[in-house]
């Protein structure tokens, strides 16, 4: 993907928005983990490095514990 | 708080030519009349942020960089398409090339003002801000607007902000929707404006250089990722 395309939902040209969205979060992230709050609930999908947003914490109804997160995807590559 | 308002309604604009053209919601849009020289942008980025954290969708003449679309065809075609408008009328001083002042900005207003006033349908519920520098000194350089109710910002960038979103906020709540106050608006905009160079050296971009739909691209993916 070009780093500079049209914009599909507006009406302008613009930047990509998915690089832009990528460098937000990271800083966000970047900063979270230096103030040393939890990270955000976006991972890289394995092998692509691809953005994507990983589900919430399942929680059941009644606990405060959430249950564990089994899968691997979601971890950085 | 919502950051897309359903409150929008389909613009009534014919859709411009081109790829994925795709207006932006008539109610939804905001029309940004200002000064785009150096000095001025970062009250602009104020502006597009204040705009942008209230749910619309900013938008100015200098969104499109189309040689062939006449610009002050340009300019009607998006204050058609816009339900407010900001107009910023505080550079009055002499230009220091030419010697002579901008009327760009008192222009673009009396266009928007007689789109409401002579329009049809959604044209004549047209809203807008008017901004000045010093309180009542349109009353000297613009007579005719003595009768508006005009916000003095002094150049401060809070007070932008502040007035911008207590604007669009009184429109909102006649629609159920809230925003947050302007004191945590100023702090998110702050935060912004220290985020923005790192931003910019990630995305291998010059801060003082953005386009304009690069910025509010900028503004978009910042809100919606730190809401």
């Amino acid at each position: 993907m070009s780093f500079r395309t049209i914009l599909r939902t507006g009406d302008t040209g613009s930047l990509d928005r998915g690089h832009v969205r990528e460098a937000v979060i990271r800083l966000r992230d970047r900063k979270r983990a230096e103030a040393g709050a939890p990270p955000s609930r976006y991972r890289y999908r394995p092998g692509t490095g691809v953005m994507i947003a990983r589900e919430r914490p399942i929680v059941p109804y009644g606990t405060s514990e959430a249950l564990p997160d089994g899968g691997d995807e979601g971890e950085e590559p | 708080m919502r950051r897309k308002p359903a409150h929008a309604q389909e613009a009534p604009a014919v859709p411009r030519r081109g790829l994925f053209s795709v207006p932006a919601p008539y109610d939804a849009s905001v029309f940004i009349n200002c000064p785009f020289d150096a000095a001025y942008r970062p009250l602009l980025r104020a502006i597009v942020f204040a705009v942008q954290d209230c749910g619309f969708m900013p938008r100015c003449a200098l969104e499109v960089h189309d040689s062939g679309e006449v610009r002050i065809t340009k300019i009607m075609r998006i204050i058609r398409e816009c339900r407010h408008g900001v107009h910023d009328i505080s550079r009055v001083e002499l230009d220091s090339a030419s010697g002579l002042p901008r009327f760009n900005m008192p222009l673009e207003l009396g266009l928007f003002l007689g789109a409401r006033e002579y329009g049809v349908g959604l044209q004549t519920q047209k809203r807008c801000l008017i901004l000045d520098q010093v309180p009542y000194r349109y009353q000297v350089f613009c007579s005719d607007l003595a009768g508006q109710d005009i916000s003095a910002h002094g150049g401060s960038l809070e007070l932008v902000v502040t007035a911008v979103r207590d604007w669009l906020a009184a429109w909102l709540c006649d629609s159920g929707v809230t925003v947050p106050g302007d004191a945590h608006m100023c702090e998110r905009f702050r935060e912004f404006s220290s985020d923005l160079p790192v931003l910019c050296r990630d995305l291998r971009l010059e801060p003082d250089r953005l386009l304009f739909a690069e910025l509010r691209t900028l503004v978009q993916e910042w809100a919606d990722q730190n809401a």
